[in-house]
């Protein structure tokens, strides 16, 4: 677990109105479900910098942008509510499944969902599989590199499942503005 | 050896530190301090978030248990009004308490706010806070959110004293004429005041 609070998240925004994060959670429009995998630590972004430490910068800008509206889980091997607003880097592999099912706990009226990866998940059949069970729509953003497409394909999958829109963001490089046009799209 | 009892029960303290390590309130009956409410037992009539962060959810901010019953949310929102109302609880901290259970009603009489926070709940439950928060154990004891009750229970006798094991139902103290009785420990007070609504 990430002790880090930035701006904006559900910790900052409970601890500035003196209540608990469930409390915080309820203007919550958007779980974003962000993959912290080994591929993450890839330095192909900003400046050489790694797509996991982009994605950081880029979704702490979301939030400061949107406080209190946006709710993050971090997932590799297992997957992690980061109420803080940083999803831990752990390495590992992509089980993908593992988040959707936590993400299930918060799959009410209002409230979408956004799956940022940048490649496969451990399994492809799991995910849509637990996916298929969400009432909300799933939109998906890849942050591989363009020339991977069986990454990109599978979100594209994933999202046209559900109602949702699959759309690129190479290198983790503009995701603050990839899921701001998501949402109020 | 356990008996079960009605406890005709007119206040209850703050929990303390009183039998050695056991934190636990005690409660007034027939004119005295008579009967020991473990704080484990309270909380868990209360429906308290387990440690570490020790804090009432909303629904124990209403003395209930997480539930989608709107009826019940409704006259659980009622009964804590009535107990907190400025105008007839005497306490410190009466009218943030009053507060703290209209902000709760506010957010669980929607069904869709409602539906987040619980969902919220469900996340939270999903993470070690004591992580997040380096949660150190408050130094005050729990607070049961109903100051007074017709309370059947489970316990044992030990002198003076009925040590309750388990809250099993906490009516309100009715009169014939359908007020309910509503009790507070005014500063200073030898005993508690006592009012009808």
């Amino acid at each position: 677990m990430n002790n880090t609070v930035v701006v904006g998240s559900l910790s900052a925004v409970a601890k500035s109105n003196k209540t608990s994060i469930a409390e915080s959670f309820v203007d919550v429009d958007a779980v974003v479900l962000i993959d912290v995998s080994g591929s993450m630590n890839t330095n192909d972004a900003r400046d050489g910098q790694s797509r996991y430490d982009v994605a950081v910068q880029e979704l702490g800008e979301l939030q400061r942008a949107m406080p209190g509206e946006i709710a993050i889980i971090g997932f590799s091997s297992d997957a992690e509510f980061s109420p803080g607003g940083v999803p831990s880097y752990s390495g590992g592999s992509t089980d993908l499944a593992k988040a959707l099912r936590l993400a299930k706990l918060a799959d009410v009226a209002g409230v979408r969902f956004i799956v940022i990866s940048d490649g496969q998940p451990n399994s492809e059949r799991e995910a849509l599989d637990v996916a298929f069970g969400f009432t909300a729509p799933i939109d998906t953003i890849f942050v591989g590199p363009e020339t991977d497409t069986q990454g990109r394909d599978f979100l594209s999958r994933l999202a046209q499942k559900h109602q949702g829109r699959s759309v690129l963001a190479s290198h983790a490089k503009e995701l603050a503005g990839t899921v701001k046009t998501l949402l109020l799209a | 050896m356990n008996v079960t009892e009605v406890l005709d029960v007119r206040y209850i303290g703050r929990c303390r530190v009183r039998r050695g390590t056991e934190r636990c309130a005690v409660g007034w009956l027939d004119g005295t301090w008579r009967v020991i409410f473990p704080e484990p037992v309270l909380k868990r009539w209360f429906g308290v978030d387990p440690e570490p962060t020790e804090e009432a959810t909303l629904y124990g901010a209403l003395g209930i248990k997480q539930t989608p019953d709107e009826k019940l949310l409704r006259s659980a929102y009622r009964r804590m009004v009535r107990q907190w109302h400025p105008d007839v609880c005497k306490e410190l901290g009466a009218s943030e308490q009053f507060m703290r259970v209209q902000q709760a009603y506010d957010i669980l009489k929607e069904t869709n706010t409602r539906a987040r926070y619980d969902a919220g709940l469900a996340l939270t439950a999903k993470i070690n806070l004591a992580k997040v928060t380096q949660h150190t154990p408050s130094p005050y004891g729990y607070r049961s959110p109903l100051r007074c009750g017709m309370i059947l229970a489970s316990g044992r006798h030990g002198g003076k004293w009925f040590v309750v094991d388990e809250i099993m139902l906490w009516e309100d103290i009715s009169a014939s004429d359908g007020r309910v009785l509503v009790t507070s420990w005014p500063i200073g007070a030898d005993e508690p005041w006592e009012v009808w609504r």
